[in-house]
């Protein structure tokens, strides 16, 4: 009986390959974009979980409840993470974790690399983490403060196939370190990440403005605890809430803990985020966007095997003329339709395979679909494909199968009514799926292009940036001298931060005549040399910008921003005096607003001062003509300047660039999605308009034969489903309306919900629907009458 | 065998019943040649059709082997037919998509029949029918003769008791027309009972009573 349904199924196929290669190709693309997304969405559940101790660690985060809103942020002071560990004895270990914030120069024998992943830990972390040791003893390798710990792959690097333990490492030219651990490489899917490991009491080493170790008010390190087994998280942040207080009575932080787990996903509110740091909100909307093409894709698949069961009719009737048994016959339609899913699933599979690349690369991430490894993905796709096939097998089997003999038999039945319905149905929810989805990629794509062509306040085109180290701030001064002395430079300027990634400092230490006592003013501080503003061509509203004329602007000067102005209350700032800090200064000028962070967030009051010390970058405006010229005439100068110093440069604009990256991908892939989803769409629409005008066809005879015209015909048959599309599009405007509506106030700038764009969606689909629908209604209104008439 | 009383068959569409059958009362006995006559739109495939329970009939009683075919569930009816009636039509209606071979075999997989006994029972009627070179052939492949053979090969392999055939020469020419009464006859001699539907008097003098259907009423000549 099975290999009967086999081959009727099979010579199903064949005899209508159209149909079978739409349906089956179809929904192979929707399984193919669900298993893909899911991939995806997996990856990102799976950050972090490979660590053994997951469920005991914790990150020690702050709030501030000063600003509106409330800010939460990770970097805590230094003694805090031994501190707690010997008052708390629920916490066994305690790790302070910190990368540096510029590149590293490493010399091994005549081998040297600036190396930009150099982070400091406490000997803890070893047995805390999951990063196995292939050398080394995990409870003693970082105890030793001349050691240092690698990972295989730059072990490899510098050492090749000799044994790295016992090698001695020079850093910055000034300290040696001796191997003491290899580690495996770090998976792509941990938050932490690095290359070398050195001994967090070394940090005074390297951030040598500052006295770090015992210092309570300096802060910057992340602080990771694990707690004793079943100890509540819960009754020890009750303990801890307030301990900053103890040593700094002024604080206004309340500790907190946050789960290490939910590093990865759930800290979009905690500032300063990490590289590579995920977000649950993506996540959701990409499980929707995979759901949304499944059901699109499902749908199809449905609608054309409904539309096509009416021409199995006969064979119903003719089964239970020779005895088959209604459930004999619903039995044969499941199988069919299940069959023919599974079919597509194999079809998704060898897509996916051969998508893989791309996809992993327009994401991001590295994925490979390995079946044993993501055993839930495989039911899930299993699962998916059954449902999809037991539904698109349901109106036929329930429907076909309840028939009269007698009806089919005589050709009495008609088949339009209900399944016409029900296809109608189908239709306006696919289109609904598609038109939401081609109002949020145009929403996305307006949103993206706005954040990069909004006026920033300065202009970052043609601007390189080289990271400086330390010791170089004072050489800053001459460097200048010699590069201005090229062509092809503009301007040479110093800062300790890039005008894309916030502040150095964030301070309320700050106070001026006038001000209510009461008030609490937070400013954001940020170290710029000479000709900064001018670099960048930030205008000047109020006053001055630095000047080398004035010989107390090094020490004495400062220049704030509009919005600080406007926080601060003053009518004329210029010539005041604001004490900041310990510092009395004068303030000189008033620059205009520009974005200093992402327009995630909004322009917050911005103190600018010359501190020199804090450089940490050096901004070389360029002429636009011959750039390749002048990078190689910088890059010889700071070749004699700093001969044992690789040359590492970048332009402004990439990082400008990678402040959205997370938008940027998001709305590519959105885009690829969308089409997909249209395509697939477009393909039901293709089969149902052919399978329609097939049905029609008598009615197009006789109409043809009274006289109707080409046109006539055309029109009568798009007629239809441009309904259907008008009745979709009311339908996805408001879900559409509210979903980006949301997902904008996530900006702090963006762009306005406008009416064209709902139009403009409206218009897409129904452009795209009407050419799919006109090749088969013309095709059909060219056929010849007497044709369709002939066996009337 | 077969005993009607009074079946109405009627279509209501609106207000307005149609009337296609009127106080039918019938008895075939086991082993008879009965021919229906009568002309266009007089009720005798309507009759044909629910004395194969392919329809049900609007009211009246309908017993079949004294089983009462008026109150049995589909399931039920669905076992009765499937074990003692086979049906031939004027237009074959053969399924498109399998070949002669498993045009044979469908009803006997729908009867459960072991693999061994249906490929023997399947070589039995392509050899008394002549049509093993043509068994894996589709339907389109075949003449309407060769189709209609088929048809009446597929109705008999089940050793049913009973067999309707509505026009079953209708679409043949006279030669392939009289193969399938001679085949009808033959049956009948060998005991199955036959119920036809026909315009064709030729057809008629094959069966042995013949009753004429005029309006939905049962007339005697």
């Amino acid at each position: 009986m099975f290999l009967n349904y086999i081959k009727i199924a099979w010579r199903n196929i064949k005899r209508y390959k159209g149909y079978s290669f739409i349906n089956i190709f179809g929904l192979a693309i929707g399984l193919a974009c669900c298993m893909l997304i899911l991939l995806w969405v997996q990856d990102e559940l799976q950050y972090d979980r490979f660590h053994t101790n997951l469920h005991d660690l914790y990150r020690i985060n702050a709030e501030f409840h000063k600003t509106e809103p409330v800010s939460h942020y990770w970097p805590m002071c230094a003694p805090l993470a031994p501190a707690l560990k010997e008052e708390y004895p629920e916490i066994v270990k305690a790790a302070r974790f910190t990368r540096l914030r510029r590149g590293q120069l490493v010399k091994y024998r005549d081998q040297n690399f600036l190396e930009p992943r150099i982070c400091l830990t406490d000997p803890d972390f070893f047995s805390m983490f999951t990063f196995p040791l292939l050398e080394g003893d995990p409870q003693t390798v970082l105890s030793d403060p001349q050691s240092i710990v690698l990972v295989e792959s730059t072990a490899l690097k510098y050492f090749g196939n000799e044994n790295p333990i016992g090698k001695v490492l020079n850093i910055n030219n000034e300290q040696d370190f001796t191997v003491a651990g290899v580690l495996r490489d770090i998976p792509e899917n941990s938050t932490i990440q690095f290359d070398f490991l050195l001994p967090f009491v070394r940090i005074e080493d390297f951030e040598k403005a500052w006295a770090v170790l015992d210092n309570w008010s300096l802060s910057g390190f992340a602080t990771y605890i694990q707690l004793e087994e079943k100890a509540s998280s819960e009754s020890l942040e009750n303990k801890i809430a307030y301990y900053l207080q103890k040593h700094v009575p002024e604080s206004e932080d309340v500790i907190y803990l946050q789960a290490f787990k939910n590093l990865h996903l759930f800290s979009s509110h905690v500032q300063f985020s990490i590289e590579g740091q995920g977000d649950i909100t993506y996540v959701y909307i990409f499980s929707l966007v995979a759901l949304f093409i499944l059901v699109i894709a499902s749908i199809n698949f449905m609608n054309l095997a409904t539309a096509r069961s009416a021409k199995r009719a006969k064979e119903v009737g003719l089964r239970k003329v020779v005895g088959a048994k209604r459930a004999q016959l619903i039995c044969q339609f499941f199988y069919e339709s299940v069959g023919l899913a599974f079919l597509s699933l194999i079809l998704a599979v060898v897509l996916v395979e051969l998508f893989l690349p791309i996809f992993s690369n327009l994401s991001g991430k590295t994925l490979v679909l390995d079946f044993s490894s993501h055993i839930h993905i495989v039911i899930a796709i299993l699962l998916m494909t059954l449902l999809t096939g037991f539904l698109s097998g349901t109106y036929p089997a329930l429907f076909l199968s309840s028939l009269k003999p007698v009806q089919v038999l005589k050709g009495t039945l008609k088949t339009e009514g209900r399944g016409f319905l029900f296809r109608r149905i189908l239709v306006v929810s696919q289109f609904s799926l598609s038109i939401l989805l081609i109002i949020c990629t145009i929403v996305v794509s307006r949103q993206i292009g706005y954040m990069q062509n909004k006026k920033l306040g300065f202009n970052r085109e043609h601007i390189v940036y080289l990271p400086m180290r330390e010791e170089l701030a004072e050489r800053f001064e001459t460097l200048k001298t010699e590069l201005k002395k090229k062509s092809g430079i503009v301007n040479v300027a110093a800062s300790s931060s890039l005008p894309t990634s916030g502040v150095i400092l964030t301070t309320d230490k700050v106070s001026w005549e006038g001000k209510n006592p009461e008030d609490n003013v937070v400013l954001e501080v940020t170290s710029t040399g000479y000709d900064f503003i001018e670099t960048f061509n930030m205008e000047v509203v109020e006053g001055r910008s630095f000047s080398k004329e004035f010989v107390t602007d090094e020490e004495k000067a400062v220049v704030i921003n509009e919005t600080a102005k406007k926080i601060m209350g003053m009518e004329d700032p210029v010539g005041k005096q604001l004490i900041f800090g310990d510092a009395a200064t004068i303030i000189i000028g008033v620059v205009k607003d520009y974005h200093f962070k992402s327009m995630h967030s909004e322009i917050e009051p911005l103190l600018m001062a010359i501190v020199p010390t804090l450089y940490r970058y050096v901004f070389i405006k360029l002429e636009s003509g011959n750039i390749p010229n002048t990078i190689a005439d910088i890059k010889s100068i700071w070749g004699t300047f700093f001969p044992d110093t690789p040359f590492e440069y970048h332009f402004l604009d990439e990082a400008y660039d990678k402040l959205y990256r997370t938008e940027q991908r998001m709305g590519t892939l959105f885009n690829y999605f969308t089409v997909l989803a249209i395509l697939i769409s477009c393909l039901g629409l293709f089969g149902l308009a052919s399978f329609m005008a097939e049905k029609r066809t008598k009615e197009i005879g006789i109409r043809k034969v009274l006289g109707a015209s080409l046109s006539g015909i055309v029109v009568l048959l798009n007629k239809q489903f441009t309904k259907w599309i008008l009745i979709a599009n009311l339908v996805s405007w408001p879900i559409a309306y509210y979903a980006m509506f949301k997902w904008l106030q996530g900006f702090a700038y963006r762009i306005k919900l406008e009416f064209w764009t709902f139009a403009l969606a409206a218009m897409i689909a129904l452009a795209i629907a009407m050419m799919t629908v006109s090749y088969q209604s013309i095709k059909a209104a060219l056929a010849d009458p007497a044709d369709s008439l002939r066996y009337e | 065998m077969i005993k009607m009383k009074e079946i109405t068959k009627f279509y209501s569409s609106g207000f307005v019943k149609t009337f296609v059958l009127r106080n039918i009362d019938l008895d075939v006995k086991e082993g008879e040649f009965l021919t229906i006559m009568g002309p266009s739109g007089a009720g005798k495939s309507t009759l044909l059709h629910i004395l194969g329970m392919l329809d049900s009939p609007s009211s009246g009683e309908y017993f079949f082997y004294d089983k009462p075919v008026h109150r049995l569930s589909e399931r039920q009816l669905s076992d009765l037919h499937k074990n003692h009636i086979g049906f031939v039509f004027q237009s074959y209606h053969l399924i498109d998509d399998l070949t002669v071979y498993e045009n044979l075999e469908t009803p006997l997989l729908y009867k459960k029949v072991k693999g061994s006994e249906r490929k023997g029972k399947i070589a039995e009627m392509l050899d008394r029918f002549n049509m093993v070179a043509k068994k894996d052939l589709f339907p389109n492949q075949l003449s309407g003769g060769q189709q209609q053979k088929v048809a009446v090969a597929r109705a008999i392999i089940i050793n049913p008791k009973l067999i309707l055939a509505d026009e079953p020469t209708g679409n043949l020419n006279t030669k392939e027309g009289t193969e399938v009464m001679d085949l009808l006859k033959e049956l009948n001699e060998g005991g199955t009972t036959i119920i036809q539907v026909t315009h064709s008097e030729k057809n008629a003098s094959y069966g042995r009573r013949i009753i004429n259907l005029v309006d939905g009423w049962i007339v005697d000549k």
